[in-house]
């Protein structure tokens, strides 16, 4: 797992943008997950868009990012169910991040679709102002998720310490080759998003831990979606290709 | 930042956490591996909007009914197999499309001498030498997961796959 590279600095505009990779290295992950926490300014989230459609290396590592946390939030989340304090604090969590993370993998993937036929297209989602009431600097709530995540990251570490693999966890070494997101099918991904974390229930249903994990996939000139699929037991992963058929 | 928080915590505790544990399984380099019998069930079914339902030998699949697939309100069977699986070998099915599903497994995660999760690699390719599509995913034993979306006669394919 790379951390070395969360640390930087570079928070600002890069200042070296000869080459891709030494654009998507001098932005830092810090930038990204700022992104992904809509901690960007207007000013910044544009800038950061515009580099997002022109660099691959960005887009990887943003996706490394997401996937990252997912399995992080997956993790989480399982060990929360066995621990009554966890299972509190993670609610509370996840009435908050659910839906903009489910929102936010969406807008992510359509604007990456069809060989960026997608990409000049501006999400509602992303032009709204922040919501009053949600506030991802809200420091009170930010010091206390923090703590929150740190536990339930110890939590669910020392459970994912006893299930450890014959081999290295793909979940995390393939990490940077994945390319997971792209246009969903029509009506999917909006469905997706809204039915099943609106109320506290349903994300809980929704946050069974998989049968399946998707620990890397390739979609080769193509683009293609993961769902979760909520449901019965551990619910169902759908590995969808976007197929447009020009093969045909 | 609450993602930076929460990756830095990650990686601090990894440092700090062991992985291993008494009951764990985990062999060593060189030692070969336990040999667990692994087979793969592969369905295989054609989606479309030809406005006919799901087939029956399909009903058992709730999810079909359910995102991503109810974009497609057809759902019939077109094949069924059983491929036993062995480490590093390539197990493959042909695809009514005329493209062939690769699966080999990587690795079985076990604990107490039981296989709690396979780890394949399945490779969709969609005609001999054209576009692959490769997923690697950690399957707990019995569990199904869905490769679908492959342009099929108006339709789309749709791959089942549950190891055991």
């Amino acid at each position: 797992m790379k951390t070395n590279e969360r640390g930087s600095p570079n928070v600002t505009a890069p200042s070296d943008t000869s080459s891709p990779a030494a654009t998507a290295r001098s932005l830092g992950d810090e930038r990204l997950m700022m992104f992904l926490d809509d901690e960007l300014g207007a000013e910044e989230l544009a800038e950061l868009e515009l580099e997002l459609e022109s660099i691959p290396e960005l887009q990887r590592k943003l996706v490394s990012l997401e996937v990252l946390g997912a399995v992080l939030r997956h993790n989480v989340e399982r060990d929360a169910r066995a621990d009554g304090l966890a299972d509190a604090v993670m609610a509370a969590i996840d009435a908050e991040d659910a839906v903009k993370i489910h929102e936010k993998v969406s807008v992510i993937a359509a604007e990456r679709g069809e060989g960026g036929q997608a990409q000049q297209q501006r999400s509602p989602r992303r032009e709204q102002p922040r919501s009053a009431t949600v506030s991802a600097n809200d420091n009170a709530k930010g010091g206390f998720v923090i703590a929150a995540l740190a536990v339930a990251a110890a939590v669910a570490l020392f459970a994912w310490g006893r299930t450890v693999p014959t081999e290295r966890s793909p979940a995390v070494a393939a990490l940077p080759e994945t390319r997971v997101l792209g246009e969903a099918p029509a009506g999917a991904a909006a469905a997706l998003m809204t039915s099943p974390l609106k109320d506290q229930e349903q994300a809980k249903n929704s946050t069974m831990e998989p049968g399946v994990e998707v620990a890397s996939v390739e979609f080769g000139s193509r683009a293609g979606s993961v769902f979760y699929v909520p449901g019965e037991g551990t619910g169902t992963t759908v590995i969808w290709i976007n197929d447009t058929g020009d093969e045909e | 930042m609450k993602s930076l928080f929460a990756v830095a915590t990650l990686g601090a505790c990894l440092a700090l956490c062991g992985s291993s544990s008494a009951d764990e399984k985990v062999p060593q380099p060189g030692q070969p591996a336990r040999k667990i019998e692994v087979s793969a069930d592969i369905v295989i079914a054609r989606g479309s909007n030809a406005g006919k339902g799901i087939d029956p030998k399909l009903a058992k699949y709730k999810e079909l009914k359910s995102p991503p697939f109810s974009s497609y309100d057809s759902y019939e069977l077109l094949d069924e197999a059983t491929r036993p699986l062995e480490r590093e070998k390539v197990a493959s099915m042909k695809l009514p499309d005329g493209g062939e599903l690769k699966l080999v497994l990587d690795g079985v995660e076990e604990k107490g001498g039981k296989p709690m999760r396979f780890v394949i690699k399945a490779t969709i390719v969609k005609k001999p030498g054209g576009e692959e599509s490769i997923v690697q995913v950690k399957a707990k034993p019995g569990a199904m997961f869905f490769v679908a979306g492959q342009k099929f006669e108006n339709g789309i394919l749709v791959l089942g796959i549950k190891l055991h």
